[in-house]
């Protein structure tokens, strides 16, 4: 038989979605303006409540329907939230004065309704393909639309959970759950995840929810001060009760690619061994089933930033005249310079690949620099 | 100067997209059925199928393991058995049988769109439904319950699906398969294995019904029907052994076909030079090691990632000439074949498929043009000696099997030296089953369905550990970590999270 040039193929690569609709929105907006004392303290409440119908999504299918994503309305998404902004003159003399604004958000979203009457929706975080399988994200009828998903870590299995056999072998002891790997092969210093459904094993069913990634307020409060020629402005932000998924830790602190050739952090000092029965950190080796999301590295990402501080000088117009200037201002402006938070990551303000169902994940991310700029401004 | 021209969208927006094809617009002419039908047969292609993934990572058992571990290097968790829900390797292949067969069910639904011959019409319907039952049949031995659907879906709501039993899905595979058989040409029609013909169908109807009468569903009733498909074929004047049985393997290599023994074979073509991407990594993933860039043209490159282990090269008597085919003794370096010494055996890479023999210059470095057997005569006529036994006893069956081990050159068990105990030629069967097969995608699931899986790997595991050498850390490393799960593997965590009326297999 002679070979042949190959024939065509063809074949379906996406589905067609004839029931698409348009995304709509519904606002409703109340707001509230107040000023007193001569309109040195000025007060401003909003409220709002956003409905969006018909969220828009290129949203995953199974694969046995022989397609992965198909454009479809997956459901109703309500946002609704309080903000309070306050503005005051603090002083106002002839060589000082400071003015201050202070604004606090609380936002919340709410699914109102999902697509194929589901009480909830899971989703994908595509950072890495020994993960990229997994759900991280529950969205929820009732509750807002991204919840961090997956099992509870409880620990690392100690001595005292195994039986010791003549040769020296441990073998788990039957009142222990296993982490969702083969029992047999569960040794001292491995993972340990809770078991919910009681049942001794780890599996699907044993998932739950382990974060929010919500916010329960943020805000900023912005400070300028002015003193004869100088002026000073200080801004502070923050935010508060929200958590992040911190996937570094995943492949740095405990290899979970079981990579051979990696660095990890100095906190992987303190891992399990023999010596230093850990409770916070498996043995090298024991990171459990590939792919699993877990509660060990879900990190509280509230946070105070300093976000700005800025000084500046301006000449005074009489001493300028002599070198032909009308205007003469020097200055120096930081940004980023201190943050307080107990998040271990570089930045606690980040998210890659967001989306409104999938935020609040840091894995590789690009820190916000911390820039210090100079600046000289002359009118000639 | 550029000028743009601004106007209201509704006169000149056509509903009708130019850049792809909808489905409507489809299905119109023969020659359109054909391209759907060859996208249908694309899929065995992919790299999670027989392009790569079949025969490497899903076939690890006795035969070989993942030789490329080493401590500067990690074996995929796949090859040593410690994947999970969310491996993606597990989701490759399911999601791949899932390509093939939503395609095959669009095609099937719009089979009598176009005007054309019947009996024309009648090939293709007959061959989509013929590899969308395989689809499934990989589907349902690989992942056991699975959802079955048989049309087109069209809508993304709704896509709840529960799993069909695996007896409910082995009968459709059944169903299907016998009405293939009916509508597909006969190979000497043919004249090629790429294509699917009625021996085929036959073969691979002799290989469901014996998975049917095994593990899990244990209905020894089959064994009659792989005899009656079995037997067809070996009275079928057109089929025979290839005398050489190197020759069989190097025809793949030449991209010459056999008809006689390579019944029906996955086609791959070319160097990736042009616009096809046909080529697989067969002979390059599991080929002899050759690293030596002055030689790709030469010799052709490969990492040697497949490795025996002891106990396949032991089941070989020393005059078998497919032992040191199917396991080569040597290695290239700087252009010049290495020979192992005898005690160097875990080193000896798979040598069924060697690039050597490859005609299509230049050899791209990682893929290659040669073809994959999924069926060979000599794995009907093994199939046959395996029903016979089972139904008639061994003398029945004998002829079958030393017809086999004659072409290699074996000892024959005829005479003072005949089986005459029908466990005795269980186990002789299953043994020469390897010789004959190994490396071909088969392994893990004839272990399986003889109800021997776990056993076998308890044994292959300690024997392992036992006469590895310490450099090959990764060898027993797939049969310790085996347990009662790895029976099946579990569904894609994915599918799970979306298909929200599957339920997962046991233990995972």
């Amino acid at each position: 038989m002679e070979k042949a040039t190959p024939e065509r193929g063809g074949s379906v690569s996406s589905m067609g979605n004839s029931d698409l609709r348009w995304e709509t929105t519904s606002q409703l907006d109340i707001g509230y303006d107040l000023g007193i004392l001569k309109d040195r303290l000025n007060l401003t409440v909003d409220v709002y409540r956003k409905t969006t119908f018909d969220l828009l999504l290129n949203a995953n299918v199974p694969y046995y329907t022989g397609f992965q994503r198909v454009f479809r309305n997956i459901g109703k998404v309500q946002n609704q939230g309080l903000e309070i902004t306050l503005n005051s003159v603090n002083v106002r003399k002839r060589d000082f004065e400071w003015r201050s604004n202070f604004n606090i958000s609380f936002n919340r979203n709410k699914i109102l309704q999902l697509a194929d009457d589901e009480n909830n929706m899971l989703s994908m975080k595509n950072w890495s393909s020994g993960f990229s399988e997994t759900p991280l994200y529950m969205a929820k009828v009732g509750g807002p639309a991204a919840l961090f998903y997956g099992y509870i870590f409880d620990g690392v299995y100690q001595y005292e959970d195994f039986d010791q056999t003549p040769s020296g072998d441990y073998i788990l002891k039957n009142d222990r759950p296993d982490n969702g790997d083969p029992r047999e092969l569960i040794q001292p210093g491995d993972v340990r995840y809770r078991d919910l459904d009681g049942d001794g094993m780890i599996t699907d069913g044993d998932r739950t929810v382990i974060g929010r990634t919500l916010p329960i307020h943020i805000g900023g409060f912005n400070n300028d001060f002015r003193y004869k020629n100088f002026s000073l402005n200080v801004f502070f932000q923050w935010s508060y009760g929200n958590h992040v998924y911190n996937a570094n830790r995943e492949i740095f602190e405990g290899n979970r690619l079981n990579s051979i050739i990696i660095n990890q952090y100095a906190s992987y000092e303190d891992r399990w061994t023999p010596e230093n029965p850990s409770n916070t950190l498996f043995r090298v080796g024991g990171m459990g089933p590939a792919g699993t999301y877990s509660s060990r590295v879900i990190e509280d990402g509230s946070f105070v930033r300093l976000k700005t501080v800025a000084l500046a000088y301006r000449f005074n117009p009489r001493y300028l005249q002599a070198i032909r200037l009308s205007d003469l201002e020097v200055n120096v402006a930081a940004q980023n310079l201190f943050t307080w938070t107990n998040y271990s990551g570089t930045d606690p303000e980040v998210s890659i690949r967001h989306s409104i169902l999938t935020p609040g994940f840091d894995f590789s991310a690009y820190p916000r620099a911390r820039t210090l700029v100079f600046g000289l401004k002359a009118t000639f | 100067m550029t000028c743009f021209l601004m106007s209201s969208c509704e006169k000149f927006v056509s509903t009708n997209p130019s850049d792809f094809l909808p489905t409507s617009a489809y299905y119109e002419t023969e020659q359109h059925l054909q391209t759907a039908l060859n996208g249908i047969y694309s899929r065995l292609q992919a790299e999670s199928l027989y392009g790569a993934s079949l025969w490497s990572y899903h076939d690890i058992a006795d035969e070989f393991y993942w030789s490329m571990g080493n401590v500067t290097q990690t074996a995929p968790n796949i090859t040593i058995y410690r994947h999970s829900p969310s491996d993606s390797h597990v989701r490759g292949l399911w999601q791949t049988c899932y390509k093939g067969i939503g395609d095959a069910n669009m095609l099937i639904a719009n089979i009598n769109k176009p005007d054309m011959d019947e009996q024309q019409r009648n090939v293709i319907l007959g061959e989509a439904l013929f590899l969308r039952a395989y689809y499934y049949f990989l589907l349902v031995s690989n992942y056991g319950k699975v959802p079955m659907p048989l049309k087109p879906v069209t809508s993304p709501v709704g896509n709840n699906m529960p799993a069909s039993s695996i007896r409910e899905v082995y009968d459709r595979i059944i169903k299907d398969m016998e009405r293939a058989e009916t509508l597909v040409l006969p190979i000497q029609d043919i004249g090629f294995g790429g294509r699917i013909s009625k021996s085929a169908v036959r073969g691979i109807l002799a290989r469901v019904n014996l998975y049917m009468a095994g593990y899990p569903l244990q209905d020894e009733s089959r064994y009659v029907e792989t005899l009656r498909w079995a037997r067809m074929l070996i009275n079928d004047p057109v089929h025979r052994l290839n005398p050489d049985y190197t020759d069989i393997f190097i025809r793949y290599a030449r991209d010459e076909y056999d008809i006689g023994e390579s019944i029906w074979e996955v086609e791959f073509w070319g160097n990736r030079g042009d616009a096809y991407v046909s080529s697989g990594r067969l002979a390059s993933r599991n080929g002899i090691e050759m690293r030596d860039a002055n030689f790709t043209d030469v010799i052709g490159f490969s990492y040697g990632q497949i490795s025996t282990i002891g106990r396949l090269y032991r089941r070989y008597e020393s005059g078998d000439v497919r032992r040191d085919w199917a396991i080569a003794p040597f290695r290239y370096s700087g252009g010049q074949s290495i020979s192992y010494s005898s005690s160097q055996i875990y080193e000896r890479n798979c040598g069924k498929w060697r690039r050597e023999y490859e005609v299509v210059i230049p050899k791209n470095r990682n893929f290659t043009p040669q073809n994959f057997p999924i069926l060979r005569y000599a794995d009907v006529l093994l199939m046959y000696a395996e029903a016979a036994n089972e139904l008639l006893g061994p003398e029945e069956a004998l002829p079958a099997l030393n017809q086999v081990r004659a072409r290699a050159n074996a000892t024959l068990f005829q005479g003072t030296n005949a089986i005459t105990d029908q466990d005795q030629f269980r186990k002789v069967l299953r043994d020469e089953r390897s010789r004959e097969l190994c490396f071909e995608a088969l392994r893990k699931m004839d272990l399986i369905r003889w109800g021997i899986f776990l056993e076998t790997m308890l044994w292959v595991g300690n024997e392992i550990a036992g006469e590895a050498p310490p450099s090959k850390i990764y060898a027993p490393y797939a049969a310790q970590n085996v347990s009662t799960r790895h029976l099946l593997y579990p569904i894609p965590a994915y599918e799970l999270a979306l298909n929200r009326s599957l339920e997962q297999n046991p233990n995972w």
